[in-house]
């Protein structure tokens, strides 16, 4: 009688164990995600002030695209590459544009065996903005 | 004795994977609805950067502005809406009948819901309104004597320069095949240096 009462109990705490282990893993998982997505939606809002930045000045000058590249990095992107982005000016009117690739670091979950491992591993992202010259 | 023990095991396990269930679901659709709101906050700067590339000097009237330095308006709104519709294409990743080429969370077209250009004379207080008719893409055009600070736009922002305001409509991805319905709306003014 005794005996199976612990057992019960040892069968409880086992769900109980599994279930927080399970809530814990999931828990983690989103907050991962929100923060990524918080990352890429902080670098589009950089993006659209170096739009603006290349609206008045009609191109992106080094010293912006050096600070461009330090606000992404601070983000935590890498790889960061705006080839394609208008880099010497161009006359009132005509067309800019921004165009920055690089690569998000995002955290993926693996569970081997009994131990949750996190492994970092990198996404790509081009995020691309067109307007018009004002300078 | 021992039935009652096993029934509070069950019951105690129901209840946890209840628990977990409601949590987890919770937790996706807070995924999903912050997702969205960042997806719209990106729609957000892609439309106002298709604005802000139609104030430009190819779309603007050089011929009234050498007469009246002071007076910068648009010279014509079919022109302007021809490049609000290219840099939309561009900043939002759309091919030619809006569909998105890119993007991975919207499905379906973008519809152009609201298109309207205020050219304001300065000297005058005047305002020309030019309002697309988003089916027949043809614009009406309304005039204003004197309406300078007075009139607002759709979004309730006074009209003191010229200006455009555009509202576009997209579908967006959430969760579980679900989609979301969004406007996405702003006004740019055209401010003289």
């Amino acid at each position: 009688m005794k005996l199976k009462k612990k057992e019960g109990n040892v069968v409880d705490y086992v769900i109980y164990i599994f279930g927080i282990l399970a809530l814990c893993i999931f828990f983690a998982f989103s907050v991962e995600a929100i923060k990524e997505m918080s990352k890429y939606g902080s670098a589009n809002l950089v993006a659209r002030n170096y739009i603006i930045k290349i609206e008045s000045h009609g191109y992106l000058s080094a010293e912006n695209a050096q600070k461009l590249e330090e606000s992404l990095e601070d983000l935590g992107f890498t790889n960061i590459t705006l080839s394609g982005t208008t880099m010497t000016e161009v006359n009132n009117g005509d067309d800019i544009k921004l165009i920055i690739n690089c690569d998000q670091p995002i955290k993926k979950f693996k569970l081997n065996g009994f131990n949750l491992e996190f492994q970092k591993a990198y996404q790509s992202e081009t995020i691309s903005l067109y307007s018009t010259a004002k300078n | 004795m021992n039935l009652k023990k096993k029934d509070g095991s069950v019951i105690s396990g129901i209840m946890v994977l209840i628990f977990m269930f409601a949590f987890a679901i919770m937790a996706i659709f807070l995924i999903a609805k912050y997702r969205v709101f960042i997806e719209g906050q990106i729609l957000h700067n892609e439309l106002v950067s298709s604005n802000l590339a139609t104030l430009g000097s190819k779309d603007l009237d050089l011929d009234l502005m050498s007469q009246y330095p002071n007076v910068v308006q648009l010279k014509d709104p079919n022109l302007t809406f021809e490049s609000f519709q290219k840099y939309l294409k561009y900043n939002v990743g759309l091919d030619d009948s809006l569909m998105p080429i890119k993007n991975k969370f919207i499905r379906g077209k973008v519809i152009i819901k609201e298109f309207q250009i205020y050219n304001v004379n300065s000297n005058t207080g005047d305002v020309t309104e030019y309002d697309l008719n988003p089916t027949t893409l043809s614009f009406t055009q309304i005039e204003h004597s004197g309406e300078k600070g007075n009139l607002k736009t759709p979004n309730g922002n006074v009209v003191n320069s010229t200006t455009i305001h555009s509202t576009i409509n997209v579908t967006l991805d959430t969760v579980f095949g679900h989609k979301q319905s969004t406007d996405i709306t702003d006004d740019n003014s055209i401010l003289k240096k």
